[in-house]
């Protein structure tokens, strides 16, 4: 039943780490924070931009931006270490994501959006009691949330011209562009074009297949192994595309063993009372 | 063991809430959702990654002409006007040209940028020559070139001189009294505004 009563240690660590990504991905884009956030930057006037899109969001003056900054610290603080908070902190974090990609679609991508909904759901999911034990549903929506996007990704692959069905090269004429690493330049001197259309059936296989492979235990193991190693593939392949490649990797901690995921939270949670130098029962009520 | 009214409430919020979305997505992949709004088809749409083979990789190229340089066009670095490279080895300013669309759609934008590389460059280059006029190139490489299919490292882009002229479209040419009465007009607008 959805909301039987289940550990959701595995979702615990889900939302800590989804936002810990997202922290990272803002750090990279902070780096280039005037460019990318105040006037100091190129942005298009609402004028110039394409009319498909949507108008872009006030710039922030300069002073403004280290608050910006702080948001995101103080959610992913937050989110960590007092989750009875947490619904509060994920609209922020909704906030948040949500400016990034109105004030500058440009340093914005898919993952931005990929946020944005990830935040939704995690704001409005039911969450958990002490110990982290609360309804299955907060797991089963976000394992869905990550086989629907390996799903429709295979689909609109098929259906988007059938070029993956057709062609035996794709994936060797994506490897050529602006992308290019010095890896996937590497792979393109040495691996036969044979080797290029493995992987090409190999990843529209894995994607169409991702709901039975992540669904059926005896299958899990592998395409864990496999999803793992094609966002790795991606990250070492693909200039700049890493911080999407972590973003998915992420979702598969939904896939741990429940017993695995809760060692994770106990020792998280023993490593801050370490470092705190408390007893953990005083701090039963952010960390069960 | 059943949990209080409260989280059956959020898991069914969740619920419903998951199952819309995987619905919309899927309709978006199989390009049956025109009919939802395009706000929500935003965070539906999201997914769709390299779902056709390239047949050119194509990439714009900026050029200037300088006072006193005798009209040669000067290839600029946009890497110099901006430190985000977040768009493969192509910078953020890539990304904006890529987003401004077609050659219609695309020459506000493309007039604004012109205005601002000008601007930028007296700032970041003051001994250098005063920019008259810009150009914006396009340039289609296909696919199986020997310099993407076999090459010596990383993405460079080719010098201009090395590629084939059939490969390279001339979008726009802008002068510097386009983007200089542009900014004019805004200024007078904006003074406009103040006034009333």
């Amino acid at each position: 039943m959805l909301w039987g009563e289940t550990d959701l240690a595995r979702f615990r660590l889900f939302e800590i780490v989804f936002t810990s990504t997202f922290a990272i991905y803002m750090c990279r884009n902070l780096l280039d924070a005037s460019e990318w956030l105040t006037n100091a930057g190129f942005h298009l006037s609402a004028d110039s931009i394409h009319p498909s899109r949507i108008p872009p969001l006030p710039l922030l003056p300069s002073w403004a931006v280290p608050f910006y900054a702080s948001g995101i610290l103080m959610a992913l603080i937050t989110v960590w270490f007092a989750p009875k908070w947490r619904r509060l902190w994920f609209v922020c974090l909704i906030a948040l994501a949500w400016y990034a990609e109105g004030v500058d679609s440009a340093s914005a991508f898919a993952l931005n959006k990929l946020y944005i909904v990830g935040f939704f759901l995690l704001a409005i999911s039911p969450g958990y009691e002490a110990a982290y034990r609360g309804p299955v549903i907060n797991t089963w929506a976000f394992q869905a949330m990550l086989l629907t996007l390996y799903f429709v990704t295979g689909l609109a692959k098929v259906y988007g011209g059938g070029d993956w069905l057709e062609h035996h090269d794709v994936v060797w004429t994506h490897a050529q562009g602006y992308y290019r690493t010095t890896i996937a330049a590497w792979l393109l001197r040495h691996l036969p074009m044979s080797g290029w259309t493995v992987i090409q059936f190999a990843v529209l296989s894995f994607e169409l297949g991702a709901p039975l492979l992540f669904s059926w235990s005896k299958t899990r193991p592998m395409a864990i192994a496999f999803g793992l190693l094609f966002h790795l593939g991606i990250a070492v392949l693909m200039k700049a595309v890493w911080v999407f490649s972590m973003q998915m990797a992420a979702f598969y901690v939904l896939f741990l063993r429940e017993n695995t995921a809760r060692r994770i939270i106990n020792l998280a949670t023993e490593i801050r009372h370490l470092f705190l130098k408390r007893e953990p029962d005083k701090l039963s009520v952010v960390f069960p | 063991m059943i949990v209080g009214f409260n989280k059956c409430f959020w898991s069914l919020i969740l619920f419903f809430t998951i199952g819309l979305w995987i619905i919309g997505a899927i309709l978006g992949c199989l390009g049956l959702g025109t009919h939802i709004p395009q706000a929500i088809r935003n965070y539906t749409n999201v997914s769709h990654l390299f779902p056709r083979r390239v047949s050119t990789w194509s990439y714009f190229v900026v050029q200037a002409r300088f006072a006193g340089g005798q009209g040669r066009w000067e290839t600029l670095r946009l890497a110099d006007y901006s430190g985000m490279h977040n768009y493969g080895y192509l910078t953020r300013l890539d990304r904006v040209l890529d987003e401004a669309g077609t050659p219609a759609h695309g020459s506000r934008a493309r007039l604004d940028l012109a205005g601002y590389l000008a601007a930028s460059h007296a700032r970041l280059f003051p001994s250098s020559p005063a920019v008259r006029e810009i150009r914006f190139l396009r340039v289609s490489m296909p696919v199986g070139y020997k310099g993407c299919a076999h090459p010596h490292g990383p993405w460079v882009p080719p010098s201009l001189i090395a590629v084939p002229p059939e490969w390279v479209r001339q979008i726009q040419v802008i002068k510097d009294t386009e983007w200089s009465t542009t900014n004019r007009q805004e200024s007078m607008s904006l003074q406009n505004v103040k006034n009333k």
